[in-house]
């Protein structure tokens, strides 16, 4: 028989038997829905998270961390005694910055970064913290970063979100030192709001902390609200500007809070070209070798390490919803060797007339390959409906959730969110319908096409 | 132009089907179940052929054999001078691909149109649809069911389908045509309506036909008939009476001891 036939004759099976037809392809249409749909959330969830590292932070940046805290997984880990990174270490004559720009002037600026954390008790990854905000009701846990604002406004960081040019931003950067910036989720306009007061521009608020293990505070003024950032910005991770930050110039926090060493130290490498990204990374680390190990990250690490995290969880979502295409598959066996019982005479006539058995396997094959196909349409269409209707649930929960600062980054970002529906995956989910459909069938259709036609002919 | 007339039918010659010593033994448990034995069959081109016997004396089986449906145990099987007990499954698909089965019971596809059951040999072969459905239209004209070439089996009685399978089998192009019982399950009319076609085709179009049957009547029309008594051929119709009588008389034999009671 020709193939064109054989799928002409298949493809009449199947829309006389249109019920059980349908009942096959649905199995499929599960299996594939499901596929589709968490694979495109998670492409979509990547997606963002990459798009929010890239903002920032270029494969040029490299985050300094002392040992094994903060971004320290995504570097190449430090290893031993934990350097600590004094403020006195970066500049001057014998600092990180002379020593980088000696060792083969490829470095165009070193800025240190220090955090401090909302907390009530101090902990070893956060030496330095405050514990409550008094012009508000409510609580904060946005982390104060202390920064030199003309470097960390400087186009070789972060000038397109450091800024209060941008839409929603209020006020300007203080050059005063003793002023700081809000960023926009944190900036309430509204006094007459019956929601939870936030904090107002122009306004004193005052901090809580301890110091040197007494209780303290300061009054410091809000010159300046960041326009909108939006997203999850793992380049705040590192110490970028994000909705929910406090800004603080680095002389103001070492008045406050006595702060001698920083968080984390940024380095801006003038290539991009990875032999020399490697030798400044080298030399960062030599610097510090002395006094410890140091973890030195750039965005291509982190991304490449986010990326194979999300893909392992990509790859294990797949195999919890093939599941439902293995059940798809026994279905689809049950199904085709009660259509081959049933059609047992068609067998024979067909055996009769001169089919051979590749004839008989090809005929119940397609049939099987006609179901695949047509279930792994549907399904990549519902799961990519579905993965819209999935990530509305869960990310517009995780926007409601939100209140911090890690947090209301990842609400922004993901309300933006947009499946992606890959070549690759649309070819896979194929592969994975027509693939189970037809393994499946392998065993019925053969059993089909060996049947004896003597014996076909006489069944009842 | 006469749509008769245009009908091209593979003209053969010589000895289309020929069977030496065909034997066919079945196991039922440990009981052997002769059911062709030793049979000699010679069916010449253009002949119109009949197999008469009762049922059980062993004419599917002889049907299934000179179908290439089921292999001898032994014998040979000649068809146009070739062996079929020599070849592989798919050289007796291709047998097949040219042999006009027609059943009892019809064995139409359902869900295919007249046409298509039709078309369906010839499908199968690889013809060309435009070709096949040129061919299945003249096949159906041929035996008189032009005006029903689009509907189902389910939609035409008993006789119209018969013709359908008829017209199936002619679509084979057949070097003879195997008739199982073809009035085995239509009312008498219709038989004789059957019967007539199957006659026509063989006086005017040369179809080498043999019929199997338990029927004298259908016998009747045929030119020759051969008869099949407990897997045996025989030639005239005192040879196989007297070989039922003795199969009678051993049966009885059997079931009441020697001198028993009817003895």
């Amino acid at each position: 028989m020709k193939i064109a036939d054989i799928f002409k004759y298949s493809g009449r099976s199947l829309k006389v038997q249109k019920g059980r037809a349908v009942l096959t392809v649905l199995g499929v249409v599960i299996g594939i829905t499901a596929i589709v749909a968490l694979n495109s959330l998670v492409g979509g969830f990547s997606n963002i998270i990459t798009g929010q590292l890239s903002q920032g932070l270029s494969a040029q940046t490299l985050t300094v961390t002392g040992g094994g805290g903060g971004l320290a997984a995504f570097g190449g880990g430090g290893g031993g005694t934990p350097a600590t990174l004094y403020t006195t270490n970066l500049t001057g004559p014998n600092g990180l910055e002379a020593y980088l720009k000696d060792n083969g002037n490829h470095v165009d600026a070193v800025m240190g970064i220090i955090q401090i954390s909302y907390s009530n008790t101090p902990n070893s990854l956060n030496p330095y913290y405050y514990s409550n905000i008094t012009n508000t009701t409510k609580k904060y846990d946005a982390t104060i970063t202390a920064v030199d604002f003309a470097m960390y406004g400087s186009s070789i960081f972060y000038s397109s979100t450091f800024t209060t040019s941008t839409t929603g931003g209020v006020g300007n950067i203080p050059t005063d030192n003793k002023s700081i910036v809000i960023g926009n989720g944190l900036y309430e306009p509204y006094t007459n709001s019956t929601s939870a007061h936030l904090i107002n521009y122009g306004q004193n608020l005052t901090l809580y902390y301890n110091l040197d293990g007494t209780s303290a505070n300061c009054s410091v003024k809000v010159t300046g609200v960041l326009g909108q950032i939006g997203g999850i910005s793992l380049a705040a991770l590192a110490g970028g500007p994000s909705d929910r930050g406090i800004y603080m110039p680095i002389t103001l926090a070492e008045q406050i809070f006595h702060v001698n060493q920083f968080s984390s130290i940024v380095v801006h490498v003038n290539s991009t070209d990875q032999a020399i990204i490697d030798n400044v990374t080298a030399a960062i680390k030599a610097f510090f070798a002395p006094s410890g190990s140091v973890s030195v990250s750039s965005a291509t690490s982190m991304l490449t390490t986010l990326n194979t995290i999300l893909g392992t969880v990509s790859d294990l979502l797949t195999a919890i919803a093939a599941i439902s295409l293995i059940v798809a598959g026994v279905n689809i066996v049950n199904i085709m060797t009660v259509s081959i019982i049933e059609r047992t005479r068609e067998i024979g006539i067909l055996k009769a007339i001169g089919a051979k058995d590749t004839d008989i396997l090809g005929i119940f094959l397609v049939e099987a390959l006609l179901i695949g196909v047509i279930g792994s349409l549907v399904g990549i269409g519902l799961g990519y409906l579905g993965s819209f209707a999935l990530g509305g649930i869960l990310f517009r929960s995780a926007t409601g959730a939100a209140s911090g600062g890690l947090g209301g980054g990842f609400g922004g970002g993901l309300s933006t969110f947009v499946p992606v529906l890959s070549w690759s995956l649309f070819l896979e989910a194929i592969a994975f319908g027509v693939g189970t459909a037809v393994i499946f069938a392998l065993y019925p259709a053969f059993k089909a096409s060996r049947k004896p036609p003597v014996e076909a002919l006489r069944y009842e | 132009m006469n749509q008769q007339q245009r009908i091209e039918l593979p003209v053969t010659s010589g000895i289309v089907l020929e069977t030496r010593d065909l034997t066919k033994i079945y196991m039922q448990g440990k009981a052997e179940i002769r059911a062709l034995d030793g049979v000699n069959l010679k069916v010449e081109a253009g002949e119109l052929v009949s197999v008469l016997g009762p049922s059980g004396s062993g004419k599917s089986t002889l049907l299934s054999m000179i179908g290439a449906l089921d292999r001898q145990t032994s014998g040979t099987i000649m068809i146009e001078s070739q062996d079929i007990g020599r070849m592989n499954k798919n050289q007796l698909a291709e047998v097949r691909q040219h042999i006009g089965f027609v059943f009892q019971y019809f064995n139409l596809i359902g869900r295919l149109t007249a046409l298509q059951n039709v078309e369906l040999p010839m499908t199968v072969k690889g013809v060309n649809s435009q070709v096949r459905k040129e061919k299945a239209i003249e096949f159906m004209n041929l035996v008189g069911l032009g005006d029903r070439v689009n509907h189902r089996p389910s939609e035409l009685s008993g006789g119209q389908q018969q013709r359908v399978t008829i017209a199936r089998a002619l679509a084979q192009e057949p070097r003879f045509m195997l008739m199982d019982e073809p009035t085995g399950n239509i009312d008498t009319r219709t038989r004789d309506e059957i019967l007539s076609l199957v006659k026509k085709l063989n006086e005017e179009h040369k179809v080498t036909t043999v019929i199997i049957t338990h029927d004298a009547v259908v016998a009747s029309i045929t030119n020759r008939t051969v008869y099949i008594v407990d897997g045996k051929l025989y030639n005239t119709h005192e040879e196989a009476l007297a070989a039922e009588q003795t199969s009678r008389e051993l049966n009885d034999e059997k079931t009441y001891g020697e001198g028993g009671v009817l003895a």
